[in-house]
């Protein structure tokens, strides 16, 4: 009886604490939470973890991909102010977390609302990586893949392609990306390479799975601006915009209804002539530098 | 002979004084953070899992160093048992030894025992055993002659103080221990030659714990979350540094308890 009794009260209390917490919770909830760093020092917290500053570094950078992925990257405004405080405080306390680097450099360098679009910070970052490891071929390939896609400097990637290609380990492919990226300058093709090469070097599944993403992208963008071009080419000589891809098969234009890399279909506008993905795709096309269009249509012009 | 009897006893005491159960609590810390990390974490999900292991073998072992160390011989003055044993043909340093290694034995079980839980962990995430897995234990044993040593210095703080103080002096040198290179720093920087001699004297005096995490960079913890194992010169030298200071320790404390009267 007195069991019984104990387990009422015990019971009752843990009820009512919940209630409590949901209460304090739904208030909480009103008050926007500042973002702080409440130790910025990484001697400091090396000191404090007593030869653990290893565990403080997974700690740091479970953190930061905790604040990366927690950001509304739907709002055009969205600030990454912790990003980079949190990214070098996991690499000072342990300075050979390849991948942090890697992460970060992507995080830091995309453009916002994506990323912080800190470019400067994302080479400082790599540029630090690189130093402290000087074995990791991965780290000026990936500095190299920051100045291909958002400097927009072929010149730049290209020499630090060629620098990684010289380290001990570094696929033979980096030679070629390095020059594909100096003399093809700006096309899908070179692009396609580099991600290309991201995915067959990555041990993680989510950065293959990115990568695949990505090659995806540059294939439907391939597709899309390559079947644009055989559109703008069948009104040159047609004289008129085509009513559907069916047309274009039945005057020997295309073989067949072309397929996206997601399985569904692409759409024709015949109205303006622009290509589109079907409703029943469920991905949506990531934007391209429109370089690359024009380089494509210059090769197909040329034909 | 006496002393491993002794050994024995204080192993069998510690066990059933539920000392282990700690055991419990980190065997669900590392398959929850095994289970938890590939949804959290990009990468490192290993390296995590190891650092985490590390992390607790050396805390709850320090923890158990140092509370149980300070009642070894607390507890046998308070029970009167000590009289009993002084009065039988053991002597006092016998009896100090077997406690010693009594508390060592408790400890290396306690180690071996969240290795297992940590190697289960890595099977779990790994998919199968991979014979790399073994060269977390050079820092694992780096871990466990500082276990020693804290051992060592509780049992010397408690030869001739009260368990509170022992707990405090010990825990207090554990913790200045890690940052003893600071002396050196200071006695370098310093511009009278007093205070260099000082700093130098306290940095070779107090015990330096810096030199279990092989007091470089990158340290062997940090190398056994890589599955890299750190310069077997610099581990040899931590464990003849660890044991040599230990002995030096258990000297004193013998010599001390020796001389004490238990009215």
């Amino acid at each position: 009886m007195k069991a019984l009794h104990l387990g009422i009260l015990a019971a009752a209390c843990a009820l009512g604490a919940f209630q409590c917490q949901r209460v304090l919770d739904s208030r909480s909830s009103r008050t926007p939470k500042e973002e702080i760093l409440y130790l910025s020092d990484p001697e400091i917290i090396r000191r404090a973890s007593l030869g653990h500053a290893s565990l403080l570094a997974d700690f740091y950078w479970l953190r930061t991909i905790q604040y990366y992925g927690s950001k509304d990257r739907s709002r055009p405004d969205q600030q990454y102010d912790l990003l980079d405080p949190l990214l070098k405080l996991a690499v000072s306390l342990d300075s050979q977390m390849i991948l942090v680097y890697r992460f970060g450099a992507i995080f830091l360098s995309e453009p916002p609302p994506i990323g912080a679009g800190n470019v400067p910070a994302a080479l400082a970052l790599l540029d630090e990586g690189i130093r402290k490891n000087p074995e990791a071929w991965v780290l000026p390939y990936d500095k190299g893949f920051v100045y291909y896609w958002q400097n927009k400097d072929y010149r730049k990637a290209a020499e630090w392609f060629f620098q990684a290609s010289r380290y001990a380990g570094a696929p033979n492919e980096l030679a070629l990306l390095a020059e594909s990226a100096m003399n093809r300058q700006g096309d899908l093709e070179t692009a396609q390479q580099l991600w290309q090469q991201r995915y067959e070097e990555a041990t993680n599944e989510k950065v293959k799975l990115n990568a695949k993403k990505n090659l995806q992208n540059l294939r439907a963008h391939r597709d899309k601006w390559t079947l644009e071009w055989v559109v703008n080419y069948f009104v040159r000589r047609e004289k008129h915009l085509p009513a559907s891809w069916e047309e274009l098969i039945q005057k020997g234009w295309l073989k067949e209804v072309p397929m996206n890399p997601w399985g569904g279909t692409y759409i024709l506008d015949p109205q303006n002539g622009s290509v589109g993905l079907d409703e029943a795709t469920a991905a949506r096309l990531s934007p391209l530098p429109d370089d690359y269009r024009k380089n494509l249509w210059q090769r197909l012009d040329q034909r | 002979m006496k002393v491993l009897w002794i050994a024995g006893n204080t192993f069998r005491e510690n066990i059933r004084d539920k000392v282990l159960y700690n055991l419990v609590t980190v065997a669900f810390l590392l398959v929850g953070g095994a289970l938890l990390l590939g949804e959290l974490s990009i990468g490192y999900e290993m390296k995590i899992i190891i650092d985490i292991g590390m992390a607790s073998v050396s805390l709850t072992g320090v923890l158990i160093a140092v509370f149980i160390g300070i009642s070894l011989v607390q507890k046998e003055i308070e029970k009167r048992t000590i009289y009993n044993i002084v009065s039988k043909p053991v002597s006092r340093h016998q009896f100090l030894l077997g406690k010693f290694l009594g508390l060592l034995f408790t400890l290396a079980v306690n180690v071996s025992l969240m290795v297992m839980a940590i190697f289960a962990a890595l099977i779990y995430l790994n998919g199968r055993w991979d014979w790399s897995f073994l060269n977390i234990l050079p820092a694992t044993l780096l871990i466990f002659m500082e276990l020693v040593l804290v051992t060592a210095l509780s049992l010397f703080f408690s030869s001739f103080s009260t368990p509170v103080l022992s707990a405090v002096f010990t825990l207090s040198l554990w913790v200045a221990g890690h940052f003893n290179n600071d002396f050196l720093s200071f006695a370098k920087l310093s511009k009278s030659p007093v205070a260099e001699f000082t700093c130098r004297l306290l940095y070779y005096l107090l015990p330096n714990f810096s030199n279990f995490d092989s007091n470089a960079a990158p340290t062997a913890i940090q190398q056994a979350g890589y599955l890299q194992t750190p310069e077997p010169v610099v581990l040899l030298a931590a464990f003849a540094y660890g044991s040599l200071y230990t002995v030096l320790l258990l000297a004193a404390a013998a010599g001390i308890f020796e001389r004490r009267d238990f009215k």
